[in-house]
């Protein structure tokens, strides 16, 4: 009968096995907070530029002009159609510049490896607050130019806003994880 | 979880791109730039464990404190 030895287990409380460090400076999360950087500066750019084509929207004749839509339909662009529809864009990128502002913030303290910094639980709620004004605009203008232009643009199903209500949730769970995790920094400070 | 999503991740990237060479010109493969968000979403997984593993270890530390 053959004799089956199994190589033991070890383990020690001190001992880790070197794998791919998550917080601290030169981790993911540094790396990370270096895309959003790259990220931010881009989308305020194109921020910058669609106001500045809000601004001139505003100004500049637009007689005779129309837009092609979908099914290559024309439509008259109206000066009304125009800010509308820019100005929903400005305010969908800048939302996204303040969500992006605020996860900068969150992942340099992860980059300095302390994620339970109370700010982090206000930055993440404001990050849900707009996630969801975001969510519910879009799901308004899509409405509401579904009615302006019935068969160019189809309005959103409820269907649709699954996905985006989910993660909005999870933004307001995730900042109350952070704030338990803030809690529990506080009392690790205050004992000696 | 993390390692789920890079394995589907990664999954998904390798089958595309066999299928677009079984049958060319039917499935294009996926570009580099497609694999930009869930790779950083595989990231985030990972960081968000570490961030949890932190707080485990405070709650842990908290416990036993008397």
């Amino acid at each position: 009968m053959p004799i089956q030895i199994n190589p033991p287990h070890l383990k020690a409380p001190g001992l880790k096995a070197p794998g791919l460090k998550a917080l601290g400076p030169g981790s993911v999360s540094s790396l990370l907070k270096i895309a959003l950087d790259v990220a931010y500066v881009l989308l305020w750019l194109v921020t910058g530029g669609l106001l500045l084509i809000l601004i001139a929207a505003l100004f500049i004749p637009l007689d005779n002009l129309t837009v092609t839509v979908g099914d290559e339909r024309q439509l008259p662009l109206t000066r009304s159609l125009m800010v509308f529809g820019v100005g929903a864009w400005v305010a969908y990128m800048g939302a996204f510049v303040l969500i992006l502002r605020n996860l900068r913030k969150i992942f340099r303290t992860l980059t300095i490896g302390d994620p339970f910094q109370p700010d982090n639980v206000r930055r993440l709620r404001q990050v849900g607050v707009i996630l969801a004004a975001v969510t519910a605009g879009v799901f308004i203008a899509q409405m509401l130019m579904a009615r302006a232009a019935p068969g160019v643009l189809s309005p959103q199903g409820f269907s649709d806003l699954l996905t985006p209500v989910f993660s909005v949730l999870v933004v307001f769970v995730l900042a109350e994880v952070f704030r338990e995790g803030a809690r529990l920094r506080r009392e690790s400070e205050l004992t000696i | 979880m993390g390692v789920i999503l890079a394995a589907v991740t990664a999954g998904v990237f390798i089958a595309q791109m066999l299928m677009a060479r079984a049958a060319p010109g039917v499935l294009s493969p996926q570009g580099f730039s497609d694999l930009l968000t869930p790779v950083f979403s595989v990231l985030v997984v990972f960081v968000l464990a570490e961030v949890f593993r932190e707080g485990a270890r405070l709650r842990r530390e908290s416990e036993l404190t008397i």
